[in-house]
């Protein structure tokens, strides 16, 4: 077993009151790691992988963006580890603790079991379990409930856990140079929007562990606008007491089909829609929380999302509202008849073109 | 001066007496009409003591220290004016008014005429200087409401709001409307996220390609 801890003085774009909330969350994050800590792990163990690197580099295969960013997947989906993670919104910060781990069932023909866990680290949010294609949404004084999905979405990027080639249409792998974080060798790769209309997304890869310490926005100008860091890692041989005592858990199955009575909708033309989007749905719905219907649609580019709403007018607002927080657009637009908002993983000059090219058939 | 000769009307109130002790205490007390006033007061307190009895006040007491800071806020007021030749207005409205009103105050206790009542006269230029306060502050709260007045919240940041209060609210305003709307469609753009069938997505962007390709 080996770990390592931020040193702190590097974060220097990380004002005063957040250093000391890391230090909270480092401080916190090592007492639990020493708890499940097995000491009988030694760095020794991890050189095989390490050697096989050098061998595969040695060989020849190509070392570019696409290998790093496969071996990411892998430790994602095949490594047992704790870390503390740490992401950075605007003006807000959220801590998590998060666990993986992969059990191999010897006795039932060596299915293999991914154990993966997410809770955040103050107050009690809603925690996460996953047992392979199983999430499970775990909420104080609310019934857990499952839905079927590949990974947690929390603070990593979906594709990560899927073939990342599927981004190749709109976005561009570029191998830059090695940086240390933590102490730590890390591999700055960077996933770049082809034609500038999503923010690139640029992951800071552990050369020895594959796993991502740093992720963050970066928009046009090359400034980090929202960021997940990670502030402590244990990387274990086998699966911890915790990853075991967390693959017991029953979770509840996730329901056949989701939402069967969605209607779909086609009654408005997007006359402009940015190339690397594609519709994952659309339909009618109501919002649960005004209970206002509104037409909508989802658009993927497979890294990042945005929703269109389709909505009556309300009675007055300035149009067009713009709101940013991080890397979280808001775009509410006055149309002819009705208000149209984006809201996305999107810059805010994307959004507005979107919701103004809206159009009703 | 000693109680000891009432705790006989004592003891007959807590019926604590036999017969003749019982004989005897009432003939005492009849004698004497201070002994009882303390019967009538005795009695009166084990009543209430006994909630048999709504304690009734009267109201004579706080009227007659009513009356009696009445006469001393004028002596007060009365000083000043020897003095300083200016009225109370005058002072609250200078810039310096509380200090001097406090040394004022001071003064008038230390002085041979406002010596006996000086314990009256701090009690009474509290109220006056409570009274001063009170009018000073809702004159200037006047003066400079204007551009305060601006009461509903200006929409910055999107953070969700406790959402629970809405359906109190009889008539939200515009900007409340569009408020909660915000809020509503972050909310279900977050939710809907969520439940992204992560193979429907890939089989789409697939299908998406065959498209694009001829």
């Amino acid at each position: 077993m080996y770990r390592y801890f931020l040193d702190l003085n590097q974060l220097t774009s990380i004002n005063l009151n957040k250093l000391l909330m890391l230090v909270v969350f480092t401080s916190a994050i090592s007492f639990s790691g020493n708890v499940s800590a097995k000491s009988a792990l030694t760095l020794n163990t991890e050189n095989p992988e390490l050697a096989a690197n050098v061998q595969v580099m040695a060989s020849g295969e190509k070392v570019n963006a696409k290998f790093w960013l496969e071996k990411l997947k892998s430790a994602l989906t095949q490594s047992n580890f704790q870390a503390g993670i740490v992401t950075m919104k605007a003006d807000k910060t959220k801590s998590y603790n998060w666990l993986h781990g992969v059990i191999v069932d010897e006795a039932d023909s060596g299915k293999v079991l991914e154990v993966e866990a997410i809770s955040p680290l103050i107050g009690t949010g809603v925690s996460n379990l996953r047992h392979n294609q199983t999430v499970t949404f775990i909420e104080p004084n609310k019934e857990a409930y499952s839905i079927e999905s590949d990974s947690i979405r929390k603070f990593i990027p979906p594709i990560f856990y899927q073939d990342i080639e599927q981004l190749s249409d709109s976005y561009q792998f570029v191998m830059v140079s090695k940086n240390q974080i933590g102490g730590r060798s890390a591999q700055l790769i960077r996933i770049e929007s082809i034609d500038d209309t999503a923010y690139n997304y640029w992951v800071w890869v552990d050369v020895e562990s594959a796993l991502p310490l740093r992720m963050a926005f970066v928009n046009k100008k090359g400034e980090v606008i929202e960021q997940i860091l990670m502030t402590h890692l244990s990387v274990f041989l086998e699966p911890t007491e915790e990853i075991i005592k967390l693959s017991e858990h029953k979770l509840p199955k996730p329901p056949s089909s989701l939402i069967a009575t969605h209607q779909e909708t086609n009654n408005w033309n997007m006359s402009w829609i940015p190339s690397s989007f594609s519709l994952i749905k659309s339909d009618r719905h109501h919002l649960s929380i005004t209970r206002e219907v509104s037409d909508y649609y989802l658009y993927s580019d497979g890294l990042v999302e945005f929703s269109v709403y389709v909505q009556r007018q309300l009675d007055s607002f300035n149009s067009p509202l713009v709101l940013q927080e991080g890397a979280m657009s808001f775009v509410m637009v006055r149309s002819d008849g009705f208000d149209v908002t984006v809201v996305g993983t999107i810059p805010a000059e994307t959004a507005y073109k979107v919701a103004s090219s809206v159009k009703s058939l | 001066m000693t109680n000891k000769h009432l705790e006989s009307i004592s003891a007959l109130l807590d019926d604590e007496v036999n017969q003749s002790e019982l004989e005897n205490a009432l003939q005492q007390t009849s004698e004497k009409a201070d002994d009882v006033d303390v019967f009538t007061r005795y009695s009166l307190i084990g009543d209430v003591m006994r909630n048999e009895q709504v304690l009734e006040t009267n109201d004579s007491f706080a009227a007659s220290i009513q009356a009696a800071i009445a006469n001393v806020e004028q002596e007060v007021v009365e000083e000043n004016t020897e003095t300083e030749k200016s009225s109370v207005v005058d002072i609250s409205t200078h810039a310096n008014w509380r200090s001097r009103m406090t040394q004022k105050v001071k003064d008038f206790g230390q002085s041979s005429s406002g010596r006996s009542s000086a314990q009256f006269a701090i009690a009474a230029s509290v109220a006056l200087v409570a009274i001063i306060g009170v009018n000073n502050m809702s004159q200037s709260n006047s003066e400079y409401s204007a551009p305060v007045a601006q009461t509903t919240p200006l929409v910055s940041g999107v953070a969700p709001v406790s959402l629970g209060s809405t359906g109190v609210q009889n008539k939200p305003s515009a900007s409340q409307m569009t408020q909660s709307r915000i809020n509503a469609l972050i909310a279900d753009h977050q939710q809907q996220l969520k439940v992204i069938d992560d193979k429907k997505a890939v089989e789409e962007i697939n299908e998406d390609k065959k498209v694009i390709e001829p």
